[in-house]
């Protein structure tokens, strides 16, 4: 388990928890969120989570989201990568 | 006992005691492990429990001890975590039932606010609420609407099931649109939406009425002002087209708006092409006149176009264009064609030299035999009576002429022209007036075909006689010596026809055209050969105030054929 900021970008943190399953995954992540809860709130910062646990997928989105952060997941080299970082934004609707 | 170094020896006994004391506190501290351990134990299983509630109620599974051994627990402080956790749940709820609360208040504005009527229902028609347009359009002032169905407190029956929206968006599970539905006197378009929960039931639907019976009206008033328009259109292309005269409407910008047919013809442009182009560029022939026209420097101006190789002269007249107190919109231009006139004039001042010319030769042999008649030296009575006989003839000539000049003047007085009418036999006057020619004309032959018993006719003879002389003088004046010249009378229908054909040089189309026009000579140029150009212009007015008919027919290098008819009636 690691947490470091990318040389590249700065405003990217990166988070490596393959090989953890659920649910100390998501107390890592949470851990995370909680320490950089300003930066990731405002959009400064965004914690990008690697894991090759698919549990992880939907319980570290579906908490993130109840905490008000915009969440995407993706797929990256066999493993998920998850983007948390910026508000949610509320949902809209049209016309059918 | 003491030792060898002073310090005093423990018996056995006293070493056994020792032993046990520190036996037993051996005892005691194990105990104190066991219970220490049995308290940690107690606690983590505490700490792994309340972990494991909150990340149930987070939605996660367990923590598993082989995932995370107690040392780790302790050291990753997971309630502290989920605590963190919640109070950033929280926070966000907090702060989405603020925004919540904020978008009520703004549905709740746009509904009493809407400019349309929204309702409200249940699955069963129960109205659930409306807005105050709503209450408005369809209910009377303080009825309260809640809790009734909606067939009887809005519909009131009058909407055919048919058209019922409601019972279509039940139907369909998704939005449906009716447009012009009637509600007593009032038109309407309608909308319905339904509402899911989130187990995807239906659980509202939201009907949203707008009020389009002004809006129909509009486009009533719209449809009828655009058939007005069109007619308004239609009568002004039908004034546009009855204006012979070409006409165009430019605007203040000298852009063209508008032409006739006449002007499309004459300009050889098709009637919509030059349609909101500058003026000069669309007609590049009339530009002096109406560059000068529109720029103000003239309201009148003539101008000539080449037309198929004949040069025409126009007028161009202008005059502003007024929209209401708007001042000036634009100048319409008349383009009256006057090519006649100049021709007429040209004609008259010809005339007048001709005429003059006419007068004078008569007049020069008068005066030449009257002098050679009043001299003192004795003449031979056969010089005397040929001289005599020379004035009396130019005399006569003369006389002619100041008749032709008489009628001429009465005809462009606008009068008619009189006539003294007796019964008269039209071959006799033909046979008299063709050997007083056959006398005077050795050069030529005469054929005459007439009846042999006489056919009386009420005619004015004098000039009937001038206009068989004006003929038979124009078949000799344009046929070669020794050319014959045929006359022939009879009956034709109801009328005596007169035919006088000659082998002369014809005459083109255009003199043909022009033979009966006053003052118009076939070759002006030919002075040699006399006459004012009245001669036929007489002769078809004379004829035609006897009730009759004259006509030519001719080809160049032909000859000539004029035929008159007069009614026997």
């Amino acid at each position: 388990m690691a947490v470091k900021d990318t040389p590249m970008d700065n405003q990217r943190l990166e988070l490596d928890i393959r090989g953890q399953i659920c649910p100390s995954t998501l107390l890592t992540a949470l851990r995370t969120i909680a320490m950089h809860r300003e930066p990731l709130r405002s959009g400064q910062q965004v914690l990008a989570i690697r894991t090759d646990n698919r549990d992880a997928t939907a319980t570290i989105p579906a908490a993130a989201r109840n905490m008000g952060y915009h969440v995407e997941v993706e797929k990256e080299d066999g493993a998920y990568l998850i983007l948390i970082g910026g508000e949610a934004s509320l949902p809209s609707g049209c016309w059918p | 006992m003491t030792s060898q170094h002073g310090t005093m020896e423990l018996s056995v006994e006293e070493r056994g005691l020792e032993f046990e004391s520190l036996r037993a506190e051996l005892a005691a501290l194990r105990r104190e492990n066991v219970r220490l351990e049995q308290q940690q134990k107690k606690e983590i299983r505490y700490i792994r429990e309340k972990v494991d509630q909150l990340l149930q109620t987070i939605g996660t599974c367990p923590l598993k001890s082989e995932e995370l051994d107690d040392e780790h627990l302790i050291a990753l402080d997971p309630i502290g975590i989920v605590s963190e956790t919640f109070s950033q749940i929280l926070d966000h709820l907090r702060y989405t039932n603020h925004q919540l609360g904020q978008a009520r208040d703004e549905i709740a504005a746009i509904f009493h606010a809407a400019a349309a009527g929204i309702l409200v229902l249940d699955p069963s028609r129960q109205i659930l609420s409306y807005n105050r347009k709503l209450q408005e359009f369809f209910l009377i002032a303080g009825q309260d609407a809640l809790g009734c169905q909606c067939s009887e407190a809005i519909c009131g029956r009058q909407e055919k099931m048919s058209e019922c929206v409601f019972e279509k968006v039940i139907a369909s599970g998704h939005g449906e649109h009716r447009s012009d539905i009637l509600f007593g006197d009032r038109h309407y378009d309608v909308v319905g939406m339904p509402i899911t929960g989130s187990d995807g039931i239906l659980s509202q639907i939201v009907l949203v009425y707008n009020d389009i019976t002004e809006q129909k009206a509009s486009e009533a008033a719209l449809r009828t002002a655009l058939a007005e328009a069109r007619d308004a259109r239609g009568k002004l292309d039908a004034i546009l087209h009855s204006v012979s005269d070409p006409l165009i409407v430019v605007d203040a910008h000298h852009r063209v708006v508008l032409v006739n047919r006449a002007a499309e013809d004459l300009l050889g442009i098709c009637l919509h092409q030059p349609l909101g182009r500058a003026l000069r560029k669309a007609m590049a022939e009339p530009l002096l006149a109406g560059t000068a026209l529109l720029s103000g420097a003239a309201d009148r101006l003539e101008f000539a176009l080449l037309d198929q190789g004949r040069e025409r002269f126009f007028q161009a007249r202008t005059s502003s264009l007024r929209e209401g107190n708007e001042g000036v919109a634009g100048t319409v231009i008349l383009l009256h064609e006057v090519t006649r006139e100049r021709e007429v004039e040209r004609m008259k001042s010809e005339f007048v030299s001709t005429a003059a010319h006419e007068l004078q030769t008569p007049l020069t042999a008068i005066i030449g035999f009257a002098e050679l008649l009043l001299s003192d030296d004795p003449l031979p009575a056969e010089v005397r009576r040929e001289s005599l006989q020379f004035v009396h003839q130019k005399a006569e000539r003369l006389s002619l002429l100041v008749d032709d000049l008489l009628d001429v003047g009465s005809l462009e007085a606008g009068r008619e022209l009189e006539l003294t009418l007796d019964v008269a036999d039209i071959n006799l006057l033909l046979r008299r007036v063709i050997r007083s020619f056959d006398l005077h004309s050795s050069r030529h032959q005469f054929e005459l075909n007439l009846p042999e018993e006489p056919l009386y006719v009420r005619i004015d003879h004098r000039r009937i006689a001038k206009v068989l002389e004006n003929i038979i003088g124009n078949a000799i004046k344009y046929s070669p010596a020794g050319g014959l010249i045929q006359i022939s009378g009879g009956l034709e229908g109801g009328n005596y026809e007169v035919a006088i054909t000659d082998q002369g040089i014809g005459m083109s189309a255009e003199q043909r055209e022009r033979v009966f026009e006053r003052f118009y000579r076939g070759d002006a140029s030919d002075t040699s050969l006399g006459g004012t150009g009245l001669g036929m212009s007489i002769a078809r007015h004379n004829i035609e105030a006897h009730g009759g008919r004259i006509w030519v027919e001719s080809r160049q290098g032909e000859g000539s054929r004029v035929h008159f008819q007069l009614p026997l009636g």
